[in-house]
């Protein structure tokens, strides 16, 4: 009985030991959250492992405590009543004064945290964020450049109700995109954060990023990834929003500073093209109200 | 319909009820309404189960296999809705119209065709709720949270579903009045306020919760009906309204509605971890004002299940702050029961069993709570399955067996009759087991990057969602015994005596098994309460 | 409230107080819960005239 009882502890235990960042992509070793490429995301993650060793010594005390009177005071084994132990002042009084100060103690710097994640000032890129049924839009404001990501043709093609296609088969299966967003490490990025018809959320974990995307409002964020962290990095939809909310993923690609520039250019150059008149004709946008941004006022 | 109460109550003559159809009809004796509640709580939970299953199915392996989005969407919305307005809520009350006036030395329930009525207006509401999956446009499909604008995007279903909640709203506001009125007006000469059993004290704070909070949901939906069908714009952003309002409005009645599922169940084990230790409840009047402290925080920490909408930076911390703070009372509980076993002589019955089990995994729902109130953390938990790790956590071994330790505990008072208690442990073993098996991994998923209410997944989240779904199945056949052990134990069951387990206190043990159809009819003495308020 | 239990449960004479206690307190928190029902529809309204 013991053991059983045990058990979850143990795999709490297990959770902390495999813990490593190192472990990524086979399922069993996915036990806990990633520690991210920002300052932001790794305070985060020690703030979440933190807390989470304060409730495991708790849980041993705790736990101890209740294992100990199960296996010690059994009646089968002769235990004798003590009625008398009904109240004691002193002991009531440690325990409820002792968790105000471990409280006190996970609450200062977590506060403190989230007073650094709230300190939208000093970005240098802007780029307005608009969630969609069921899909993301990109505007980098300041550089006319703006597109619509979603999901990946083949995860699509693989999603529909008994396609036959093994999402192993596929290449980051529900995680990739037609287009990612690009941003440049080292940068201050900030995010203008809306919704164009329900409420999605955008997540991307490794930047401890998640702001949910709320028509008629628009929500900050900012992330800054490590200079020497470039790559993909993929997240999801995170509030329901409809029928397609579990298909709709964000895939931010981070490059470095010069690469960023030039692909900015570039894309800036052809969308003007594009919109040009008796040019190629516009690409499918997905149908989006066009009042996205109408009744915006910053919340 | 069969009942524990049918053969042994017409023993005394002057037990006179109506017979067939119309006892439970125009029922106002408050051991029937308690039963049809029971009844109908434990028929819920199996639909409701049955709803997670398909859930859990379509999440066995990554693809999918069985359902369009769309309706896994509506089997997560209505699953939840069934559990926690179709289970959980009317078991409580059942037990609270079963036991209220046994504890308290009452005849009955202070407004019996109150109560009549409080109960009738259910299985309509489910009934139009339910019947919302067979038309056009298929069961609400928005989440029971019942967010705009995503759910004025309800089809057919739409005013059904607000017709339901504004039903289990004011059955429960109708319900939550009575038994208030009850504990006020109806107990015995002699049970003072602090004579009264833990389970007494847990429901009357809880239905002070549910008389301020239950008219707040119905506010909500009121406001959405109308933003749905007559063109007013309480959380629509472009007629001047706000979304985020209605999510402020909803949790301020959903986090109070928390602690109305659980703080029953602090009141069942508080009864039977004392029977089983042998020994008084440690600190009787710390418990009664932890859970009254439980309940007034529970109004001022609504904003923590949306820290992601962008608040203002101070009613984060504000928000943080308050619902830390809520761990010290609940920490004092679960410290209080600790010390109840504490040198006491303990054996292990099935009611122990749940509620053994109930401390060690409603304490680790404990903890994964306080992880989510540290908001910085919240931003990566927030819409994961570790979200949904935490509340199954509070609600399957926190909630559910305290209804089950409960109905164990009082099983044979109830019917006279001894249950089968290997079974029974049976029934506990499988459950308690099975129930981290679904559950635990479920905290690495979220951990992991897994959002909930998806139907579909990424790759590498599927070793743990098959194991996840492998518990689900064990713990949904484990509980087709619990019915099977009520049955058999209201058909064949060894009679018993008053009291029915050794180490129980409580005037509920002072009246014979069954208990006479009006319970107590002459007022218990002083020196008879006295003897079951021992603490 | 069934006649036949209440007059074996107390004396008659008190149970007309109770009675009336029982009704007095179920239409107080009658009122209450309306209170929250129309004060939280008001208060969004304002809200929105804001």
């Amino acid at each position: 009985m013991i053991r059983t009882k045990l058990a979850p502890l143990a795999l709490l235990v297990a959770a902390a030991c495999g813990c490593g960042p190192a472990r990524a992509d086979s399922g069993w070793g996915l036990l806990n959250m990633p520690e991210g490429v920002t300052e932001i995301s790794r305070k985060i993650y020690a703030l979440h492992m933190k807390i989470f060793w304060v409730c495991v010594a708790i849980a041993v005390v705790v736990f101890g405590a209740m294992i100990w009177s199960i296996v010690a005071y059994r009646k089968s084994k002769g235990a004798i009543p003590d009625g008398t132990l009904v109240h004691n002042t002193k002991v009531e009084f440690i325990w409820t004064v002792v968790p105000v100060f471990i409280l006190i103690g996970m609450a200062v710097p977590a506060a403190k945290t989230l007073v650094e994640i709230e300190d939208t000032t000093k970005t240098e890129l802007t780029i307005k964020v608009t969630g969609y049924q069921w899909g993301w839009h990109y505007d980098y404001l300041d550089d006319g450049v703006a597109y619509y990501s979603r999901l990946d043709r083949k995860s699509d093609a693989a999603r529909e109700l008994l396609s036959g296609i093994d999402p192993n088969t596929v290449d980051h299966y529900l995680l990739n995109v037609d287009h990612p967003l690009v941003v440049p490490v080292g940068t201050k990025v900030r995010l203008l954060i809306t919704g164009a018809d329900v409420i999605h959320s955008w997540w991307v974990p490794a930047f401890g990023v998640k702001k949910d995307a709320i028509p008629g409002f628009v929500n900050e964020a900012w992330f800054r990834v490590d200079t020497d962290k470039p790559g993909l990095y993929r997240g999801q939809c995170a509030e329901l929003c409809g029928r397609d909310h579990g298909f709709m993923p964000i895939v931010v690609d981070v490059r470095s500073k010069a690469d960023f520039a030039s692909w900015l250019k570039d894309k800036a150059a052809e969308q003007k093209q594009a919109a040009a008149p008796s040019a190629a004709p516009a690409p499918p946008a997905p149908a989006a109200p066009a009042a996205t941004s109408a009744g915006a006022s910053a919340s | 319909m069969p009942t524990p109460l049918s053969h042994a109550a017409s023993h005394e003559e002057h037990d006179h009820k109506p017979s067939g159809w119309r006892r439970w009809v125009y029922a106002t004796n408050h051991k029937d309404i308690g039963t049809m509640y029971l009844i109908f709580a434990g028929t819920m939970f199996f639909i409701g189960g049955l709803m997670a299953m398909l859930i859990r199915l379509e999440l066995f392996k990554p693809g999918l296999q069985f359902f369009d989005p769309q309706f896994f969407n509506s089997m997560t919305t209505m699953h939840a809705l069934i559990m926690i307005f179709g289970a959980v809520m009317p078991a409580w009350t059942g037990l609270a119209n079963w036991m209220i006036p046994l504890q308290t030395g009452a005849p009955d329930m202070a407004l019996p065709r109150l109560n009549n009525f409080s109960f009738w207006i259910l299985p309509f509401a489910f009934t139009l709720l339910l019947s919302s999956l067979f038309v056009p446009g298929g069961a609400p499909a928005g989440g029971w949270t019942m967010y705009p604008p995503l759910a004025l995007q309800t089809g057919a279903s739409f005013p059904m579903l607000i017709f339901s909640i504004h039903l289990m709203g004011a059955s429960s506001i109708l319900g939550a009045i009575n038994i208030v009125v009850t504990i006020i007006n109806m107990r015995a000469p002699g049970m003072t306020l602090l004579r009264m059993p833990l389970f007494v004290w847990t429901w009357l704070i809880t239905a002070y919760l549910l008389i301020a909070v239950m008219p707040v949901l119905a506010g909500a939906v009121t406001m959405l009906l109308t933003d749905h069908f007559f063109g007013t714009t309480f959380f629509t952003a472009a007629g001047g309204g706000d979304p985020v309002m209605f999510q402020h409005i909803f949790w301020f009645f959903g986090h109070p509605e928390v602690y109305i599922l659980i703080l029953p169940a602090f009141g069942i084990i508080s009864e039977v971890i004392p029977t089983f230790a042998r020994k008084p409840l440690f600190g009787y009047e710390a418990m009664v004002y932890a859970v009254a402290s439980i309940a007034f925080l529970s109004f001022i920490v609504w904003a923590h299940h949306m820290f992601t909408v962008g608040m203002p930076l101070a009613a984060q911390l504000f928000f943080m702050l308050s619902t830390m703070l809520i761990a010290v009372p609940t920490g004092v509980k679960v410290f209080n029961w600790t010390a109840t076993m504490w040198k006491g002589s303990l054996t292990f019955e099935p009611p122990m069993l749940f509620a053994l089990a109930f401390l060690f995994l409603f304490t680790i729902g404990g903890f994964s709570g306080l992880m989510l109130a540290i908001v910085p953390a919240d931003y990566q938990y927030q819409d994961t399955y570790f979200v949904v790790a935490h509340f199954h956590y509070v609600l399957v071994p926190g909630s559910v067996f305290g209804i089950m330790a409960g109905v164990y505990y009082w099983l044979p008072k109830w019917t006279g009759h001894m249950y089968d208690l290997k079974l029974a442990t049976w029934h506990f073993w499988l459950s308690a087991i099975f129930v981290n098996v679904l559950f635990f991994p479920q905290h690495f998923l979220g951990l992991a990057g897994m959002p909930r209410r998806i139907p579909d997944y990424a790759v590498q989240f599927t070793d743990w969602n098959m194991v996840s779904t492998i518990g689900a199945f064990g713990f949904g056949l484990a509980q087709l015994l619990f019915p099977y052990i009520i049955w058999k134990c209201v058909r064949s069951g060894a009679r018993v005596g008053n009291k029915a387990w050794e180490g129980a206190h409580g005037l509920e043990w002072e009246l014979r098994s069954p208990p006479p159809y009006h319970s107590w009819t002459t007022p218990p003495s002083d020196a008879v309460i006295a003897r079951g308020a021992e603490h | 409230m069934q006649p036949h239990i209440t007059s074996r449960h107390t004396a008659p004479q008190h149970e007309a107080p109770r009675r009336r206690h029982v009704r007095r307190s179920a239409r107080l928190f009658a009122l209450i819960a309306a209170a929250f029902y129309l004060g939280f529809i008001v208060m969004t309204l304002l809200r929105g005239w804001r």
